[in-house]
């Protein structure tokens, strides 16, 4: 028992060691790849084609949808929809919070996952091993480009979802408390802070590098079989999770400590 | 080749420059409603408690809002410091004797403190100056002397709100006043107190005490009179006997006043004495505090003596104590009182 328990750590330890590593040189060839931008940028331009713009229908239609609702639940609280804290509640809520998170959710289900399969089949029909032998490393021509695509899709995403959400709650408002979406919009400006947009851009940032990162790794560490592709992609999407609500827990404590 | 393919860039261009004119929008927008862009002034201000302030909330002067809360700290002493700015449109409203309220609303306090500007003429304060608040001795007084320029309330119920504090300490000081009254009372009642209420309360009693002594005596008096009814309506008794025609009083008082003369005369010696008897105390009233004084000192005299006895006692070269007085024997005397 003993050797099997030292057994299993040898093996996490020589895992994370080697996800560190992997890690590490995936953003030394992003760095690279920043400053000869042209090779990988037809990549780049489709993965921020697939990430971002094809999910931007979905994440306008859910984040209107959750800012209505907060809206319609918070209305039956006494003074909900009276007092100046209403316009503080939906930046906090929606553009702080409830924008990167549930973008990046979208964002892990959609195309983390899609990254994940894609290069797991890559793997197991050898195509790494092609561009290998023409002399282009298929990190920085695969993984770079769509960690670069997914951080800037998630950060133009996050700013779509908070400003559907935000005008999919007030426009609820509105209607609920005839007054106009133009004081709406007024009232929701004066509350709105440089913490706030500072803290919801650093997330979709954070968050993308993350779920690229994430996807791009579990990807690559398919090693041959097709049977392994779907459980990278699963576990892909968990550690995913995980890590986004992990990074959520610390950015919000450093807000609180730059704010205090 | 599919549209989206061929159009790649342009959609992704788009898609891009829309969500960055969106964020610089609403940077924008923001940035001018919460005057980011604006220079601002600051000051320090004491309140007794934090609460209803928070950091961010608005100063407002008649309403429009001049500046935010900066900061929010509790000091050494107990007390809480507030920092807050004001734009630098509205520095010259900020004059001398400048006071900073909390208001109270309907549902607790207000969203803003108010400002009121003080009514002396002159340069605004500078940057960093005090600025006190109503719930300083320091506010309070500005604001009761109308050093400042309080906006008149719209309504009697905003009248009451706006003096809701001052009302609302007033009728602290006011209750803690009468608990203190009424544990006066308490003792006062119960006679125990030092106080001039607990010495009446005594004197009370005291001429309560009295009062039933004088209303036994009154029934005393009462009874006699009874009994005189009781005597007078007897025919045999003692007053008709002295009443009658021919009884004592009538002797006594048809004697061409020869008893009178003789009372009189009597009365008059007893006037002659009481004066010497008067005279006589006086002399003693006007000695009496060389007596008084006299015996004082034969006192104290009494008492050093005392010690000085004490002392020869407790000596110890004279523990064999005063020697025995021996008397001389008179041998003359006792041969006469031989016999022979």
């Amino acid at each position: 028992m003993v050797e099997t328990f030292g057994r299993h750590i040898r093996q996490s330890l020589g895992q994370l060691s080697y996800a560190a590593g992997f890690q590490l040189f995936l953003f030394k060839e992003t760095f690279n790849f920043l400053g000869k931008r042209r090779i990988g940028l037809r990549v780049l331009i489709l993965q921020i084609l697939f990430t971002g713009v094809e999910a931007l229908s979905i994440i306008s239609l859910l984040s209107l949808g959750i800012g209505a609702v907060i809206i319609i639940q918070g209305a039956q609280l006494p003074d909900f929809l009276l007092g100046e804290q209403l316009y503080r509640i939906l930046i906090i809520v929606i553009a702080r919070e409830l924008g990167p998170l549930l973008t990046a959710f979208v964002i892990i289900a959609r195309s983390g996952s899609a990254i994940t399969t894609e290069l797991g089949n890559m793997v197991v029909s050898h195509e790494m091993e092609a561009y290998l032998s023409v002399g282009i490393h298929p990190v920085s021509q695969l993984g770079v480009p769509r960690l670069i695509g997914m951080s800037i899709s998630m950060f133009l995403l996050t700013v779509y979802s908070n400003v559907f959400g935000l005008l999919g709650s007030l426009t609820v408002s509105s209607i609920i408390t005839r007054v106009r979406l133009a004081d709406h919009l007024s009232a929701l400006f004066a509350n709105f802070y440089l913490v706030d947009i500072v803290a919801s851009i650093a997330k979709s940032f954070v968050f993308g590098i993350i779920i690229a990162a994430t996807s791009v790794y579990y990807g690559f560490s398919v090693s041959g079989a097709i049977t392994e592709v779907p459980v990278k992609t699963i576990r892909s999407i968990g550690v995913s999770i995980v890590l986004c609500v992990i990074a959520d827990g610390i950015i919000i404590l450093l807000t609180m400590l730059v704010t205090a | 080749m599919k549209f989206k393919f061929r159009h790649a860039d342009k959609i992704v261009g788009l898609f891009t420059l829309v969500a960055l004119l969106l964020l610089v929008i609403i940077t924008v927008f923001a940035g001018v409603n919460n005057k980011w862009f604006t220079k601002k002034i600051y000051f320090t201000s004491l309140f007794t408690s934090a609460d209803g302030l928070k950091v961010g909330m608005g100063v407002n002067l008649r309403g429009f809002q001049i500046g935010r809360v900066k900061n929010i700290s509790l000091n050494a002493d107990n007390r809480v410091d507030l920092d807050f700015y004001i734009y630098v449109t509205y520095h010259d409203r900020i004059l001398h004797d400048s006071v900073l309220v909390l208001p109270s609303g309907l549902l607790g306090t207000s969203a803003a403190l108010e400002l009121y500007p003080g009514l002396v003429e002159g340069p605004p304060l500078p940057d960093g100056t005090f600025i006190p608040s109503t719930q300083t001795v320091e506010g309070k007084m500005l604001v009761k002397t109308r050093r400042v320029d309080r906006p008149a309330g719209g309504d009697a119920i905003t009248d009451i709100l706006t003096d809701l504090p001052e009302i609302l300490d007033n009728l602290n000081e006011t209750i803690v006043s009468i608990g203190n009254l009424t544990s006066s009372l308490e003792t006062g009642i119960k006679g125990e107190g030092n106080d001039a209420f607990s010495s009446t309360v005594r004197n009370i009693e005291d001429i309560s005490s009295g009062l039933d002594r004088s209303i036994r005596d009154v029934n005393d008096v009462t009874a006699s009179l009874a009994a005189l009814a009781v005597e007078l309506e007897d025919p045999t008794g003692l007053v008709p006997t002295l009443l009658d025609p021919n009884g004592s009083l009538d002797t006594l008082l048809n004697d061409d006043n020869v008893l009178w003369d003789h009372i009189l005369s009597i009365l008059v010696q007893l006037e002659g004495a009481m004066a010497g008897v008067n005279s006589l105390s006086a002399s003693l009233a006007g000695i009496s505090p060389q007596m008084a004084l006299t015996l004082d000192e034969t006192i104290r005299s009494l008492k050093e003596a005392q010690k000085v006895m004490e002392g020869l006692q407790n000596n110890p070269l004279l523990k064999r104590g005063i020697s025995k007085e021996t008397v001389p024997e008179n041998p003359g005397a006792d041969m006469r009182e031989d016999e022979f």
